[in-house]
């Protein structure tokens, strides 16, 4: 048996260290392993340091530091094995559900909403989540490590603003907008710098870039596809022309209250015009500032309310000829964009107006005869 | 990373854990160089670990909490013994039934009509 010198276990402590192992207790269990290697199994009269060399390869393949990121590996991500494969079942899955959803949805057939909100669901909270912890584990450089989450992160962030979308959840079209700008024209050239100057990657990273930047760019673009500005204009046009029309009825109705044999039994039906309108004057008002019919929900509420106390009192007046407001009307309200929702508020306006204008002139011309 | 001489490593892939699991419970207590060594000599060389593998495994045991370790010193330098903690010896308990169950099945599945001799 060889008796390991001192100056011998220096020089393997030296060389185990250089090679890269720097986990003291799996550098102690090298140094004991290696040591009982030569003492049992270095023949009388060999040169230690080429028996050393010879005996180091069969802790490796290719250098000794795999023994230290396999132990690293294990210990980090013992879940490492599981997570890849559930990566693939949840891909897997997640391709079935989107594809089946389109079709569904595409025939109108019923479970199409909850067939891609799973699909979206498990892309963007299963398979990317795991995803980036693999490619964390899988990338060499701390930069890659960084460039591939970030991107990783933002596709979750577009994946779940889709779902918000599909679903009409708040915040989804801020989600999608915000997301594709900071991916497209930010994460893009970011990710492009990064690794263009790497022979190795440069030609896939050219080629995934034009992609990523072509996606993004067609995807922003879908962003606005609502009316040309023409179209608006005409839009706004036509509200104001029914706005102003309302008004002038209003005016001339006001002018009827004044003769004194309407003043009195139209008292219930001005009384609930003014309220109508003033709640119509307000939600147009909302909508026109925010752009958007989402922020008048309470508005809609409270205007439904009246709309059917106005109604009663057309039945208990009992014209014919009086119109009542159709409630299905004010529900599509909300689903409506803002020009076409202006148009249908001074549409109401008006009605109402030449509800009561109606009503003075039939009072007017009774109390005459 | 085996090295088994008679073995394809794909057919033992998976059983480290147990191997040296079950090697601690039967000796109590074991350092790196003697577990290599006694698989061996219990398989006549027809299996042998190869370093690359067995400290990992034995460092992960560790982490897990199936193992215990023990610090000793061999001259200058230090040795560590691995023995099974409680937890350690409920795990060999399952490995090896999961083991025996596998290879069960699949003495079953490759001769499911024993014959008379063919034991």
């Amino acid at each position: 048996m060889h008796n390991i010198t001192d100056e011998q276990l220096s020089f393997m402590r030296a060389d185990i260290k250089s090679r890269g192992i720097e986990i003291q207790d799996l550098h102690d269990n090298l140094i004991d392993h290696i040591c009982c290697i030569v003492e049992n199994e270095m023949k009388q009269g060999e040169d230690f340091e080429t028996f050393y060399r010879a005996a180091l390869p069969r802790f490796f393949r290719e250098e000794l530091k795999e023994i230290q990121i396999e132990t690293v590996n294990l210990l980090r991500y013992k879940n490492y094995y599981q997570m890849k494969k559930t990566m693939h079942l949840s891909g897997l899955a997640t391709v079935i559900f989107t594809t089946l959803g389109a079709v569904l949805k595409t025939m109108h057939l019923p479970g199409a909403g909850i067939t891609i909100f799973l699909g979206g669901f498990l892309f963007s909270l299963v398979f990317l989540p795991l995803l980036i912890a693999i490619k964390f584990k899988d990338e060499e450089s701390k930069v890659d490590k960084v460039v591939i989450s970030v991107g990783l992160v933002l596709a979750i962030l577009l994946s779940m603003g889709m779902i918000f979308k599909l679903m009409h959840w708040p915040y989804a079209t801020f989600l999608l907008k915000y997301t594709t700008i900071v991916f497209t024209f930010l994460y893009v050239p970011v990710y492009f710098f990064s690794r263009v100057k790497r022979p190795a990657i440069r030609f896939n990273t050219i080629v995934n870039s034009v992609l990523m930047m072509a996606c993004g760019g067609i995807f922003y673009s879908l962003f606005d596809l609502s009316y040309s500005h023409e179209f608006k204009k005409q839009m706004k046009a036509d509200h104001i022309y029914l706005h102003e029309n309302a008004n002038r009825i209003i005016s001339s109705n006001e002018r009827l209250y004044l003769m004194e044999s309407a003043a009195g039994e139209g008292i219930n039906l001005h009384h609930l015009s003014q309220q109508l309108n003033q709640d119509i004057e307000l939600i147009s008002s909302i909508v026109e500032e925010k752009n958007s019919t989402a922020n008048a929900n309470q508005g809609f509420s409270v205007l439904k309310k009246r709309v059917i106390s106005y109604n009663k009192e057309l039945q208990v007046l009992g014209l014919p000829e009086l119109q009542p407001i159709e409630l299905k009307e004010v529900d599509v309200f909300e689903k409506l964009n803002t020009e076409l929702a202006m148009i249908m508020l001074a549409r109401l306006q008006q009605q109402i107006a030449v509800n009561e204008n109606y009503y003075l002139i039939t009072l007017l011309s009774t109390s005459r005869h | 990373m085996y090295i088994c001489l008679m073995y394809s490593s794909e057919l033992i892939k998976g059983t480290l854990k147990t191997i040296v699991l079950n090697l601690l419970k039967e000796q109590g207590k074991m350092y790196g160089y003697e577990i290599t060594q006694r698989v061996k000599v219990l398989t006549q060389g027809k299996i042998q670990i190869t370093e690359g593998a067995l400290y990992p495994t034995l460092h992960a045991l560790e982490k897990n909490g199936e193992l215990e370790t023990q610090k000793e010193f061999v001259g200058k330098r230090v040795r560590k013994y691995y023995t099974l903690t409680p937890q350690g010896l409920e795990t060999t308990k399952q490995k090896v039934n999961e083991l025996s169950a596998f290879i069960d099945t699949m003495k079953y599945l490759l001769d499911p009509e024993p014959k008379i001799g063919n034991a």
